[in-house]
Parts: structure tokens; sequence; C-alpha cells
């Protein structure tokens, strides 16, 4: 076993949360955002610099906001612009996910505590199988939306409750495990 | 709404990271047993410790040590997977660092599910016990009490009786035994004249260690630590010698043992040696709290104190007073202070020690002897001390 606190591994996952971050970044700006290139560059440029704080300072509470202002700048470029990255969008949520898995990773292996041999490699494989899966997951829900189905009013309210049942679903899962604590 | 899936297609991974993980979190029931290589041990030695895991999960495990004993070797805190049915062995090596009774088996477990989205954790105390003996210091020889007890021992007395150290010659009176006969002085002088001897006799011997204060350094130990080394050593040398050995702790808690003899009263002191502590107490104490037993007539009283407290070094004077046979050991406190930078504080560093000097003085004008006992210092030189200072000084002691 390890005795020693991986050093190694907690740099490694952190420069790999940054490229993930960053490349989300660069993908909010890729094949010219015009205009929006100042506005978009912030949001991602701050989403990058919150992530390398978070991984800095140590502070895992900061990376779920760079997430979402990671997304949000993907999400502004999709909305304002024309949505050619709508291909990319199962490898933007594989980023996505990585970024903050690996965050996550490398800010819990500051902690001084000796590592079970093959530990981190099996969490770092864990984070990959998550992207992937996400990266899944995403390109699921894109192949859907293309399918020839009735639009309008009744497709909106499906969404809607949908989505509406997928939050009470998380919802009622986060109660049934803090009761059965 | 904005008929962007897109925008769905980003949300959903962490929705469906969220469910999975939130419905496939499972208690991980994680157990932890440890065991501990043995209950008693010296200074500066090193025991294992094995710990047992059992559950399932991502589990860090920490294990609070008491001040004292330290981690020697093998990881910890460590972080590492559990599986059902797959108990995990951790083998540590712990340090006695100093002496104490401790209770270790404090763990603290922190359990995570697959995804990290859970966390249990929880504390588990296994209550195993620990003695760590003082590190025993050699004694050459113990110092030799002024007066004796009635029964055999290993010190001569000072009272003529049967024994094997020549005393003096005496006339002979009816009832001598023929053997105690010294011919040769008999011949010469014209008439039998016999020999006196020296009986070998036990001592009493009362171990006073002040507990009122200490001077130490952070982490570094301080007077106390080896002032209970020092008690344990001398106890352990004068049980040797067949005497009785009592122990007086006189300090914020008063804790006292009467004088007996034996390997039982070696191990009744050493216990009561590492329950020592320093507890602050403002109440004044002097020897009338002591039980009488405790200290008996003709004890030879070894104190030591590092005589930073008015209420020791008033008790002491009092033994003396009192006509008991007082040795201080002065457990140095001087190089666990440093004078402040400044004049008036070099000033006031140098006034104290003067002040320490002219107590020495007073101790000394009472035919007490007192030696500062630096901590490195081999007892065996500074009881040298103490018995030159006797051989010089015994007229003043009478």
């Amino acid at each position: 076993m390890e005795t020693r606190p991986p050093l190694r591994a907690r740099l490694a996952t952190g420069v790999a949360a940054l490229v993930a971050a960053s490349a989300l970044a660069l993908a909010a700006l890729a094949q010219g955002a015009g205009a929006w290139t100042g506005p978009l560059g912030a949001l991602g440029a701050a989403g990058v610099v919150l992530v390398a704080f978070a991984l800095v300072r140590g502070r895992a509470g900061l990376v779920g906001p760079a997430l979402i202002l990671l997304a949000a700048a993907y999400a502004v470029r999709l909305e304002a612009l024309d949505p050619g990255l709508q291909g990319r969008t199962p490898l933007a949520a594989a980023a996505l996910v990585a970024a903050g898995e690996l965050a996550y990773l490398s800010i819990s292996l500051r902690l001084p505590v000796a590592q079970e041999r093959g530990l981190v490699a099996g969490r770092v494989a864990f984070a990959a199988f998550e992207a992937i899966g996400a990266g899944l997951v995403a390109a699921l829900v894109l192949a859907a939306a293309g399918l020839p189905a009735a639009g309008g009013a009744a497709g909106d309210a499906l969404g809607v409750g949908a989505a509406a049942v997928a939050l009470g679903l998380v919802a009622a899962l986060a109660r049934r495990r803090t009761a059965s604590r | 709404m904005l008929g962007r899936p897109e925008l769905v297609a980003l949300g959903a991974p962490f929705a469906v990271l969220l469910a999975l993980g939130l419905a496939l979190a499972r208690d991980p029931a994680v157990t932890v047993q440890l065991e501990l290589e043995r209950e008693r041990a010296v200074e500066a030695d090193e025991l294992a410790l094995v710990v047992t895991l059992t559950g399932a999960g991502l589990v860090e495990l920490a294990l609070p040590l008491p001040s004292g004993v330290e981690l020697a070797g093998g990881p910890a805190p460590v972080a590492l997977r559990l599986r059902r049915g797959h108990p995990q062995t951790l083998a540590l090596r712990l340090r006695c660092a100093r002496w104490g009774g401790y209770v270790l088996g404090e763990a603290v477990i922190r359990a995570h599910d697959r995804f990290g989205l859970t966390a249990w954790e929880g504390r588990r105390n296994a209550r195993l016990p620990l003695k760590v003996f003082p590190h025993p210091e050699l004694l050459r020889a113990p110092l030799a009490p002024l007066e004796t007890q009635a029964t055999t021992g290993n010190h001569v007395a000072r009272t003529a009786g049967d024994g094997i150290e020549f005393a003096d010659l005496r006339p002979y009176v009816p009832g001598d035994r023929v053997r105690h006969v010294n011919w040769r002085a008999s011949a010469r002088r014209g008439e039998l004249w016999v020999n006196q001897m020296h009986p070998e006799r036990n001592a009493d011997v009362i171990l006073f260690l002040d507990t009122f204060t200490e001077a130490a350094r952070y982490g570094a130990g301080g007077t106390l630590d080896y002032g209970v080394r020092a008690a344990a050593a001398l106890a352990a040398q004068y049980l040797e010698h067949r005497d009785r050995v009592g122990l007086v702790s006189f300090g914020g808690i008063l804790n006292w043992l009467v004088p007996a003899s034996g390997l039982v009263q070696r191990y009744r002191i050493v216990d009561a040696l590492l329950d020592t502590e320093i507890v602050l107490n403002y109440a004044w104490k002097d020897v009338e709290i002591i039980p009488r037993g405790t200290l008996p007539p003709k004890a030879l009283v070894l104190a030591l104190s590092p005589l930073l407290d008015e209420r020791a070094v008033a008790t002491l004077l009092d033994l003396r007073a009192r006509g008991f046979d007082l040795t201080v050991l002065e457990l140095s406190p001087v190089p666990y202070i440093d004078p402040a930078p400044g004049r008036a504080d070099g000033v006031a560093y140098r006034l104290w020690l003067l002040r320490r000097e002219v107590l020495r003085s007073r101790y000394r004008r009472l035919g007490v002897p007192i030696v500062e006992w630096r901590e490195g210092t081999p007892a065996a030189a500074v009881l040298e001390e103490v018995r030159a200072w006797r051989r010089v000084h015994r007229f003043a002691r009478a």
C-alpha cells in the first residue's frame, strides 16, 4: 500500500480537469462567435479560472459553479448562434462530466491520506466511464429528439412532464437516502 | 420551450448520474476491529496494531492517537476499497514516545458510494488500554539513608549489633559470645575485648514528587517527564535492595502509597506514576495533608521537584524541620525557560536565577543536600553528587 499522498496523481487529474474545462470553453468559441466572442469568452474563461482556483485552493464547492459557467457559455452559443455545435453536444456533455469528476478527485487527493494501490487508477477509470456514459446519454437524447414525433403543445407538455418526472424521481431518491441514514 | 434538445442533452447526463448514484447507494456496513500487540510497553517501544476492516465501498479510515503515542509505520489515515466478504487488514506500528496510561482504539470512518454522492461517517472505539512505563535508568548504588529501620536489609546501620561490617571494640561483658572475642586485641591489653559490628538493616524511602507545576517545552517534554522516570528508577533500585518504598505525589491532587517492599509495590508505584499529571490548584497545601502513615519516622525522603511552587518549597522545609532525612533532587526548569529579549527581561531572568541559588543555599544551610538535575544527566551522576555533599557536610546534618 502506498504510504504517501499521491502528488503525481493529484497533479495529473487536476491538469486533466483543466484541459476538459478549457476544451469546453474553446468549443463555445469555435467556428467564429462573431459579436458574441467577448461574452462567450468571458463566460468560458470565468469557468476555467474558477476550476483552476478550486484546484489550487482545494475548494470543492467552487467546482459546481464553474461547471455551470462552462455549460452556460455552451448553451448561450447554442441558443444565440448557429446550432452548428449540435453534433458536438455529446462530447461537450462528456467533457463537462469529466471536468467535474476529475476536479473533485484531484481535490480529494489533497488530503494527506495514503491510498491503496490501484485505488486512484480505479477512480480515474470510473470517472472516464462516467464521461463516456454521459456522452452516450447525451447522444441518446439527441437521437430521441430527432425522431419524427408530434410537435406543438402536446410535445411541449410531454417534455415538461418528463422533466418534472425526472426531478421528482431524483427528489424521491434523495429523500429515501436521507431517511435511511 | 426553446426547442433546443442540445440543452437537454447537456443536462441529462447529470440527472442520470444523480439518479443512478442515489438509487445504487447502499449502506457500506463498515466494521472495524483493532488488535494491539500487548497492553504494556516501555518508553520508545514499538507495538503492532492490526486493523481489520469489513464492509463495502470506498472507505477512508483515520486513527486518532493520544499525545505520547505516535505512528511509527504503516498507512494512516488511509483510503481503500472494501468488497463484501473480503476483509482488509492493515498492519500499523505505534511508537510509545512518552510514559503514561492511554486508551487507544478510536477509529474515524468515512465511506462513500460508487458515485461519491453519498457519504457515511462514523466513529468506533475499541478502547484498548495501553500502559507505557518510563524507560528504566540504571543506577549503580542507591543513596544510603542516614538512619535505618529495625528489619534486615542491605544498608549498613550506624548502630552496633550483629552484622558483618566491623564497628568498634569494647571490653567483654558476661553474655557476650566467644566468637566475638578479638583475640589479638585481648592479648595486647591483657583482658578480653570483643568486636562490635554494624548490622545490615533496611530503610524506608519516600519518593516525594512535586506535581504542582512543571517547566516544559511544547512537544519536547518537561521536568515532570524526567522526574517520573527518575522516580521509577529510584523506586526500582531501592526495592531491589529490599527497602520499603513509598510515594507521595504532592500537587494539585495528592496521591500517596504507604511504604512497602517487593515486586508488587514496584508495580503499584509505577502505576501510580503513570497517572501523575499537573493539576492546577490554588489551594494552600502543606505537610499536614499527607497521611501520617505515609511518612514513617527515620525515612529517607527523596524529593523530586522543580522548586517552582511555594507550597512544595515550604513543605520540603517543613519536612526537614520535622527531622526527616531529606534530599532534594532539583528538576531544573532553567533549560526550559529562555530569557526574553530586552535589557529588563535579561535582568529579570538573572534575578530569577539568583533567587533560585538563594533557595538552594537555604536548603543547604539546613543540612539538606540539593542537587540540580538537568534532563540528560544520568541519575547515577546526580546521586554521586549528593553522596559527595553528604561526605563533606555530614556534621552539619546531625
